[in-house]
């Protein structure tokens, strides 16, 4: 029994509906394995650091997973590795889940307000 | 009590102390005398060499009772610890401990292959125009004084 956090970044050119296919995708093989998802985070579309095969924004998602066996690991990254969409991916072994939201979203949220009370100031 | 002179004071010798001071930097009463004549092969303790001697000492931002975590998402956190290009800061500089600085290593490694973080920046892109263009001035100017060279030495063989 293991924590995983699993991000994944979508080319931005598809249609929005993919990012729901792949969490869909993420969700079927945990299930076959007997896992569990402990929370999905879109991030929503952010622009990279650098271009990723030629993109230069994509769709974050980040799924908090809880895995029994590292084959599933295994079968979820070779999934990703044969899927056109994911541009990137990465797992990383954790020691918990937090519930809260992750500090991405904190920074969003915070970027939202500071343009909602811009015009005030 | 016999008047022989007195021990040299060691910064650790703590029965000697006046017992105000609970750990080993606390502020004791000063001695007089002590920051006037500074001695070259003496020992001096932290103490003696006053607070300037302590403001440069930050403790590691990872460690102790509020220490932030290191997470690899929190961006603007692990931003803190990049210079100018890119590059992670040494620990000198950013005070963090070593063990933690090997942890702060990992998470920006990770937050660069989820590209949160660039592996490289350009320097002033502004600067670097202006660099770029005095080159080829500079070029330019290299150019034209070779043509000339060059038609002065055809007609000096005409």
């Amino acid at each position: 029994m293991a924590f995983y956090e699993f991000t994944t970044i979508i080319r931005p050119d598809v249609p929005t509906t993919t990012v729901e296919t792949v969490s869909g995708k993420i969700a079927d093989m945990v299930k076959k394995h007997k896992g569990k998802i402990i929370k999905t985070e879109q991030w929503g579309l952010r622009t990279l650091a650098y271009a990723i095969k030629k993109h230069r924004k994509g769709y974050y998602t980040l799924h908090g997973l809880q895995l029994n066996d590292a084959s599933a690991v295994n079968e979820l990254e070779y999934a990703m590795k044969l899927s056109d969409d994911v541009i990137r991916f990465m797992t990383v072994k954790v020691d918990e889940i937090s519930k809260e939201p992750s500090a991405i979203l904190k920074a969003k949220a915070r970027a939202e307000e500071a343009e909602l009370m811009g015009p005030q100031a | 009590m016999a008047m022989e002179p007195l021990p040299a004071r060691r910064p650790n010798d703590k029965s000697k102390g006046k017992g105000k001071g609970k750990g080993k930097f606390s502020k004791g009463p000063r001695k007089e005398g002590t920051d006037g004549g500074f001695k070259k092969d003496a020992k001096y303790s932290p103490r003696l060499l006053g607070k300037a001697y302590f403001q440069r000492r930050r403790g590691c931002p990872f460690s102790g009772p509020k220490a932030t975590k290191i997470d690899y998402k929190d961006v603007r956190m692990l931003s803190k610890y990049l210079s100018d290009l890119g590059k992670i800061l040494p620990r000198h500089l950013s005070g963090v401990c070593a063990a933690k600085q090997g942890e702060l290593a990992t998470a920006i490694a990770r937050a660069r292959m989820l590209a949160l973080l660039p592996f490289v920046l350009k320097a002033d892109p502004a600067a670097e125009r202006e660099q770029r263009n005095e080159r080829i001035a500079a070029r330019v100017a290299r150019f034209a004084e070779r043509d000339a060279q060059r038609a002065r030495a055809t007609e000096s063989a005409e």
